[in-house]
């Protein structure tokens, strides 16, 4: 496992690229890249934190930065960081913002938070909460649904990382609350 | 010393304040840059920066004051949206109500655009071989217009430079238990990272009962600070400081469940103040 995230790090380019994103013959997914980042900081607690969150946060800070001044992200990328779809990949839209609040909770950095919470009013904005029954509470593979990721799809993971995601801002939240209102909490 | 002030448009408090405290510091300014308010940039800026409910609201407010006209107008008719610049809008018992009222009663050129660095103002701006542009709103800045000015465009940063830099600093600073203040600075191509004239503290006091209240007060102080910069400059006494790209942290506008915090925040250092 140590050698397998070691490995990862090496993967690194100068601009916070990993090389080997990507699955054969398809885009470069943000799911993908947001699950790279998100398994390197799961295996920070194996490979020590500095080195991984060095590696960590110099993409998950030009994606923050991206998300703040366009107010979405792209579903794809290329390795200069160029967005290559025009439609977004709502499973990595969760990621990111689990990625952001992960970093958030470990380097004490709000800007972090702040974007995770603007990426979940987005992801709020796309879920349903009327209509057929089987599509309440589920995320579309891509927005608008027609985009290349799981066209016309609701893939369960979507709405799994989506919840992860959720969960963390309440945890979060809870947190600086209690830091603000000691007695109360 | 020739110059020129920045507004966002032509409602802009604060803009109307910084050339009437220019003006009664003699600065008059020599011109005024506004925005238009009904372009689309104007409008989805505004939108951004309110959210659809508050831009509803700012809209409506702006057309009331429209409805009013658009002169000096009796000071007990005049609602501002800012009261700490109240004392600086009278005029003999009188108000401005928009940049173009003051423009009109102190001659100074007006100019309206669509976009600041266009070459309409560009030209515009030429014409008066300015020294210096004084930044009140106006959008992002490029190089063309930055380096326009002999001296430099000069800027009041709602925050303390180099360490927040972006939006909603004053909000951010709260948050993070950091000192809120305002930081004069000349403008450069990136945000905020121009060389550093001076920082002036604001110690949150009793009075500062919400984050709209600190906000506006800080409004108020980045006029006065920009009135002493101009002193300074004017009278060659001015040392500014560079400051790294790497020395700060940007940031961007404050998600609502953040701005509750803040308040809390707030409301936990006035509190006790106020006992």
């Amino acid at each position: 496992m140590t050698e397998c995230s070691h490995w990862v790090l090496t993967q690194q380019k100068p601009n916070g690229w990993f090389e080997g994103y990507n699955l054969r013959h398809r885009p470069i997914y943000l799911h993908f890249i947001a699950y790279t980042l998100q398994g390197l900081l799961e295996a920070a607690s194996i490979i020590g934190p500095t080195q991984v969150i060095e590696a960590v946060q110099k993409p998950a800070e030009l994606l923050l930065r991206k998300f703040e001044l366009k107010k979405s992200l792209s579903g794809a990328y290329s390795p200069e960081w160029r967005p290559q779809v025009l439609y977004m990949c709502m499973t990595g839209n969760a990621q990111m913002a689990t990625v952001w609040q992960r970093l958030s909770q470990i380097t004490n950095d709000l800007r972090f938070f702040n974007a995770a919470l603007k990426m979940h009013e987005l992801l709020k904005a796309s879920l349903w909460y009327r209509g057929p029954y089987i599509l309440r509470g589920a995320v579309k593979g891509s927005f608008p649904i027609w985009g290349r990721y799981l066209t016309f799809r609701y893939p369960n993971w979507a709405a799994k990382f989506t919840a992860d995601s959720f969960m963390i801002e309440l945890q979060l939240l809870k947190t600086l609350y209690s830091k603000e209102m000691p007695c109360e909490s | 010393m020739r110059i020129v002030v920045l507004a966002a448009n032509i409602y802009s408090e604060r803009a109307l304040a910084t050339l009437v405290a220019l003006h009664k510091a003699g600065f008059t300014p020599i011109a005024c840059v506004c925005l238009s308010t009904l372009s689309l940039s104007t409008i989805v800026r505004k939108l951004a920066q309110y959210g659809p409910k508050n831009f509803v609201l700012y809209v409506v407010r702006r057309l009331n004051m429209f409805r009013g006209g658009r002169h000096l107008k009796q000071f007990q008719d005049l609602q501002f949206d800012n009261p700490y610049l109240e004392h600086r809008l009278k005029y003999h018992n009188i108000a401005f109500s928009d940049v173009a009222s003051a423009c009109t009663e102190y001659n100074i050129h007006l100019c309206y655009c669509k976009d600041v660095n266009s070459e309409k103002v560009l030209s515009f701006l030429r014409k008066f071989d300015i020294d210096l542009i004084v930044y009140a709103g106006g959008g992002i800045l490029r190089n063309g217009l930055i380096k326009t000015p002999k001296i430099g465009v000069l800027n009041a940063h709602g925050g303390i430079l180099p360490e927040y830099r972006g939006m909603n600093v004053m909000e951010w600073s709260l948050l993070q238990g950091d000192q809120i203040g305002v930081t004069v600075h000349f403008i450069d191509s990136k945000i905020d990272t121009g060389q550093i004239c001076f920082v002036n503290k604001v110690p949150v006091s009793g009075e500062d009962g919400s984050i709209t209240a600190l906000r506006n007060r800080i409004v108020d102080t980045t006029v006065d600070a920009l009135v002493e910069a101009v002193r300074m400059l004017a009278k060659g006494e001015m040392r500014t400081k560079p400051q790294a790209p790497e020395e700060g942290k940007q940031y961007f506008t404050m998600h609502e469940k953040l701005l509750e915090l803040a308040e809390l925040k707030l409301n936990h250092i006035v509190d006790p103040l106020l006992k």
